[in-house]
């Protein structure tokens, strides 16, 4: 940053316009503004800060509009205050504007008119003015207001940091231009983003559980495995079962003594399969006509609703005797049917009114006599329905007593056929119902296994859902996972790099404030060196190696905090004048001549506010060769303002 | 040091934590400059873009 030009307009004791061009010449880069005690320095170094940075950052900033001007105008006219600065940094121009306007009240009070209102212009090569849309951004990243002060700095406060309660603002001043502020805050948000990625992964099931539900999923598939074969065996079991049956049963056939009972025997068999099947047809037709058993149950509310429809039928409300149409007619023309008037105040009329009333109109009749129709077809198809299941009902109980007829007659035979005096029949038949008795077993526990594989493939399924789930989950917690190693990384990298590059920065800022404290203290071989401790504590260690800042003079401490101001802005390479109020004020003529000697060498632009007496004899002979503007700054005391004059 | 050097004190880490760190710092570095750095809503927008880095980082 390079500033140019300031012009001031009714700002403080500036009344009107002036303006001050800041030297520009790359060798000398002084520039030089005179003036004696009250008379404008510091109001023209405040309006610098304000224009930049405005009331809100710049700290007791007082009245700001010139009295003079104020005096001048009539009551209900505006006096405007503005400090317009031109500048430039990285080979842009700028011209920044701040402006704030107050009235004059009728019994001569001034009131502020606006808030305070600043504009920015970019000028481009073709020497075009664009507007700025965010001054105080733009000014942030050139000279950030809070470092400000380290590079616009008021005079009488320039020992603040060698003062021995300074540690912590050297600290802060480190801290700030040297951007350790960036480093901090990017530490702490990648560890906040830590916390949440790892409070999400805590939330996220990740491949432990995808591994647990893998390990159920195989269990069940060998419990469904094993039944499978498991029913597989059993029904060839079954089948060789019954395989012996009918061997059993040839045999017997052929046995003459016994051949009619197997016969018998066969065709009951077969007549008792014949009389099941037909037994589950007629289970599974009462089971579908009973689903619409809902019109059985509603049949006494049916037989209730048109019941009140038959009284109103025959009360004759339903329908009603008379039209309503026809009545109205009546009215409207009366004249009875027969011919004969009537008179609006007579029976006649009373009583068709009467009519009228018990009528009903059309419309709702029609309806009434459709919702006694649906009804009556609701309630004979609910008495079909009803009758239809009786009569199946009344089926099944008829093949149930067959089937226990053809089983009464089966046992019959079995006994008949186990007590033969034929030893091998008896044999033969004992064998039969062994196979006859594992076949029934065997039904029993294909059953119980097909309950077992319906509910491992239920299980399967659901397991199959969750896995899927789960594998999105990982997928998930592994992205989770990464983004927390990218954050932790990210941290630890700046933990591990925070301090040291804090501790190269301070050595550097050290070895810098040494070099300029050397060259700039008249008593250079008294002192040895000045350090910055980890503690960033500044002390100035003397010829005896003992810590001498307590025995400083004010002079010398001046001396010490200057030289760290200008080693911080030489170490932290921002490109910001040097801009120092009053600065040598309260320094001898030794150190004012080694400062003014050594000052120009350690800037790009220095711009200095002081009294002849500051400037003066070899210190005024040492700035001299870098002098490329100076002022003078006028102050009248008969109008209360000053005039700035060029030297 | 220069604002813009301040990543460069990170050449020694892998490429994706060298990137995730300059563009992590840069993002701060914006925030500060618009004197956002103590605003609650921006504290918000930085750390979703702090998020979105990290997600970009992800993928390289």
């Amino acid at each position: 940053m390079k500033l140019e030009r300031l012009t001031l307009e009714n700002f403080r004791q500036y009344y009107g316009r002036q303006r001050i061009e800041f030297s520009k010449d790359s060798k000398r880069h002084v520039t030089v503004i005179h003036g004696v005690n009250g008379s404008g320095k510091t109001s023209m170094f405040i309006a610098l800060n304000w224009c930049l940075y405005g009331k809100d950052v710049v700290e007791n900033i007082g009245n700001l509009i010139s009295k003079e001007a104020m005096q001048q105008i009539a009551p209900g006219e505006l006096v405007q205050t503005s400090v317009e600065l031109a500048f430039s940094h990285d080979e842009q121009k700028y011209i920044m504007r701040r402006s704030v306007a107050a009235v004059r009240q009728v019994d001569g009070t001034i009131e502020p008119y606006n808030n305070e209102e600043v504009i920015m212009k970019r000028i481009i090569a073709s020497g075009e003015a664009k507007d700025e849309l965010s001054p105080g951004t733009v000014i942030n990243a050139i000279l950030p207001a809070n470092v400000r002060t380290y590079f616009l700095f008021d005079g009488e406060k320039i020992d603040n940091f060698a003062r021995p309660e300074a540690v912590s603002e050297v600290k802060e001043a480190i801290y700030l231009v040297l951007r350790l502020e960036i480093l901090d805050r990017a530490r702490k948000h990648l560890k906040e983003m830590e916390r949440r990625y790892l409070k999400d992964l805590v939330q996220t099931s990740g491949d432990a559980e995808l591994n647990a539900l893998e390990q159920q999923i195989k269990q069940e598939e060998v419990v469904q495995k094993q039944a499978e074969t498991r029913y597989a065996e059993v029904q060839r079991e079954i089948e060789l079962a019954r395989q012996r049956m009918t061997e059993i049963d040839q045999e017997l056939r052929e046995k003459a003594v016994v051949s009619q009972l197997q016969q018998e025997r066969e065709q009951i068999e077969a007549s008792a399969k014949v009389a099941s099947k037909e037994q589950e047809n007629l289970i599974e037709e009462i089971q579908t006509k009973t689903t619409s058993a809902y019109m059985i149950v509603a049949s006494p509310i049916i037989a209730h609703a048109l019941a009140i429809l038959d009284d109103k039928r025959v009360k004759g409300q339903i329908p009603s005797n008379v039209r309503q149409q026809f009545v109205e007619d009546l009215l409207q023309r009366l004249v009875c049917i027969c011919g004969r008037p009537f008179a609006e105040d007579g029976s006649e009329y009373k009583s068709l009114l009467t009519l009228l009333e018990n009528s009903v109109p059309r419309s709702l009749e029609n309806e009434v006599l459709d919702t006694n129709n649906q009804l009556l077809v609701f309630q004979a198809n609910g008495d079909n329905r009803l009758s239809e299941i009786k009569r199946l009902m009344q089926q099944r109980v008829n093949v149930k007593e067959r089937i226990q007829i053809l089983e009464a007659r089966l046992s019959e035979l079995e006994l008949q056929l186990e007590g033969s005096p034929l030893e091998d029949v008896r044999q033969l038949e004992k064998k039969r119902q062994h196979f006859q008795a594992d076949v029934e077993s065997y039904i029993v526990e294909c059953s119980s296994l097909e309950g077992h594989i319906a509910k491992a493939n239920k299980q399967i399924e659901k397991l199959t859902k969750e896995i899927t789930q789960a594998r999105k989950s990982s997928d998930k917690a592994k992205h989770l996972s990464r983004k927390l190693e990218l954050a932790q990384q990210g941290a630890k990298a700046i933990d591990e790099k925070y301090q040291q590059t804090a501790d190269d920065m301070r050595l550097q800022i050290e070895a810098k404030t040494n070099e300029i404290f050397k060259s700039l203290v008249w008593k250079d071989s008294h002192f040895q060196r000045v350090g910055l401790g980890p503690d960033y504590n500044l002390e100035v260690i003397d010829r005896y190696g003992t810590a001498a800042r307590p025995e400083l003079s004010a002079g010398e401490r001046q001396v010490l905090s200057l030289s760290f101001i200008t080693a911080m802005a030489q170490v932290s390479e921002e490109q910001a004048p040097l801009v120092m109020d009053t600065p040598f004020g309260r320094l001898s003529s030794h150190h004012r001549n080694s400062i003014t000697a050594n000052l120009p060498s350690l800037t790009s632009q220095l711009i200095l506010f002081v009294t002849d007496e500051e400037l003066r004899d070899e210190a005024r002979q040492n700035l001299e060769p870098y002098i490329g503007a100076e002022y003078r700054l006028n102050f009248d005391d008969a109008t209360g303002c000053t005039a700035i004059e060029e030297c | 040091m220069q604002k813009n050097r301040l990543a460069e004190i990170f050449k020694d880490y892998p490429p994706t934590i060298q990137h995730l760190l300059k563009e992590v710092l840069q993002i701060e570095q914006q925030y500060i400059t618009a004197n956002l750095n103590t605003n609650s809503g921006a504290l918000k927008e930085i750390r979703e873009k702090v998020d979105e880095i990290i997600e970009e980082s992800c993928k390289r």
